[in-house]
């Protein structure tokens, strides 16, 4: 679908801000970094929104960079930790986390990855396959990973 | 599975990004002028690294042709030039007055300059009227010098040194000759007829070498005390200097200058090919302290530039 009219900055920033903010929370597992991944998001979005062509859904192109922006920061903070080592961020921002994202955020990345676009975000597997540079068959398998680390986290009754 | 989602919205929907859209934008906007003021400085040192570039280009072109072209004979065929460079010194500290030839654009232009005069005056006794001292440019000297009854002594001093060094291109060998006077190291002030620099001693301390006609300088002097009359400088002491460079490729190279001095007392310093070196006039000497001391648009001495004779 070609968009005929140019898109408004402003508009995207209201629909997506928190969306770009919830999914980079979820995938980095850090509030503050989320806060940055975000910002540098939100960023690319206003650099880049003249060359968004309409070849896919607004929503797949910004979830296609974030989710590059969070890899990009995730081989950054690399230097420093294995963040996917560590633990959720209890701090103050994170007292009141609750098992399911708790349980999505012990995921190994990958699988995470898929859990947070596929579940959460309600892309289809082309899509996940798309947005994560990935064969389809790789996502299925990521997914059906995912259903089994999630029901020995969270029990029977969320994966039915 | 939309249970995880629904659960997930929930949990997460209470995390909302603060930032304002404006501090978004104002970021954007701060990086486009950084970038653009990154690029604008890029563009300005490639636009000066190419003038630069093309400066030094052009600079090595002239100095490839014109140097030496006045008179450096090559005794064997070769390509390389050499340059004698020579400055008044500084009584005080010894050092050459201006620019040193450590300045490589020295060696864009055939310099052989040795900046000396005899500066001198005339004392007058046997007469009340004309006892006194006079200058060399004092009107009243020709009434004085067509008095019989006059004892006339002349007062010499040198303004500036003779000395002179090479500068040029793989230079491994320096050979000066003087034909009746005599040469001194700067260093040693052990007088000789001819001074040899080796290697390294070309371009240190060493290589300076001063010029004294000496004896012959003297005996002039004291010739002129015995009369009245005004001194005549062309019966004053003259010499000849060559002076011989050996290259890194054993090439040898030798240039001869004449030195003499002038109506007022200057010493000029002649080249092969007739171009005359510290030529002045009289009382030229305070220009030619004035002219030390300048400089031109670019900051640099033009010490170099300066014949001895009179600015036109």
């Amino acid at each position: 679908m070609r968009r005929k009219t140019p898109l408004d900055f402003d508009l995207i920033y209201l629909e997506y801000k928190d969306y770009i903010f919830r999914t980079s929370l979820l995938y980095l597992k850090d509030y503050h970094l989320a806060e940055d991944c975000t910002q540098n998001v939100l960023i690319k979005i206003y650099r880049k929104i003249h060359t968004f062509k309409g070849k896919s859904s607004l929503k797949t192109w910004i979830t296609g960079i974030c989710i590059n922006t969070c890899k990009d920061m995730l081989k950054k903070r690399k230097h420093v930790q294995n963040i996917d080592e560590t633990i959720p961020d209890k701090s103050a921002d994170f007292e009141s986390l609750i098992s399911v994202t708790e349980a999505v955020m012990s995921l190994p990345l990958q699988i995470r990855e898929v859990v947070i676009l596929y579940y959460y975000r309600e892309f289809t597997m082309k899509e996940v396959a798309q947005i994560t540079h990935t064969k389809i068959s790789n996502v299925e398998y990521r997914i059906r990973r995912a259903k089994t680390l999630l029901k020995e986290k969270l029990g029977d009754d969320f994966c039915e | 599975m939309s249970e995880i989602r629904d659960k997930l919205e929930l949990e997460l929907n209470k995390y909302e990004f603060q930032t304002d859209i404006d501090s978004i934008k104002n970021k954007e906007s701060y990086r486009k002028r950084k970038h653009r003021n990154i690029a604008i400085l890029l563009s300005s040192v490639a636009i000066v690294f190419t003038v630069v570039l093309s400066a030094i280009f052009l600079a090595n072109s002239n100095q490839d042709v014109s140097s030496n072209i006045p008179s450096t004979v090559n005794e064997t065929s070769n390509s390389h030039s050499f340059f004698i460079v020579a400055s008044a010194l500084d009584s005080e500290t010894g050092k050459p007055i201006g620019a040193t030839a450590d300045n490589a654009e020295v060696l864009d232009k055939d310099m052989i300059m040795m900046q000396s005069c005899l500066s001198y005056t005339y004392y007058v006794s046997g007469n009340e009227k004309y006892n006194g001292g006079y200058d060399p440019d004092d009107e009243r000297l020709e009434e004085i010098f067509a008095q019989e009854d006059l004892t006339i002594n002349k007062v010499f001093s040198v303004m500036g040194d003779e000395s002179m060094w090479v500068e040029g291109e793989d230079i491994i060998k320096v050979e000066y000759k003087t034909k009746n006077g005599s040469l001194f190291k700067w260093t040693d002030g052990v007088k000789r007829k001819s001074i040899i620099l080796n290697k390294e001693e070309v371009y240190s301390p060493e290589r300076v070498v001063l010029w004294r006609s000496s004896e012959e300088l003297l005996a002039w002097v004291e010739e002129q005390n015995a009369h009245n009359g005004p001194l005549d400088f062309t019966t004053a002491t003259k010499d000849e200097i060559s002076i011989t460079v050996t290259f890194s490729d054993m090439s040898v190279a030798t240039r001869k200058l004449k030195l003499y001095y002038n109506d007022y007392g200057y010493l000029v310093v002649e080249t092969e090919d007739g171009t005359k070196y510290n030529d002045g006039e009289l009382n030229d000497y305070e220009n030619w302290y004035k002219k030390v001391y300048e400089y031109d648009e670019n900051g640099n001495p033009i010490i170099w530039d300066y014949s001895g004779r009179k600015t036109q």
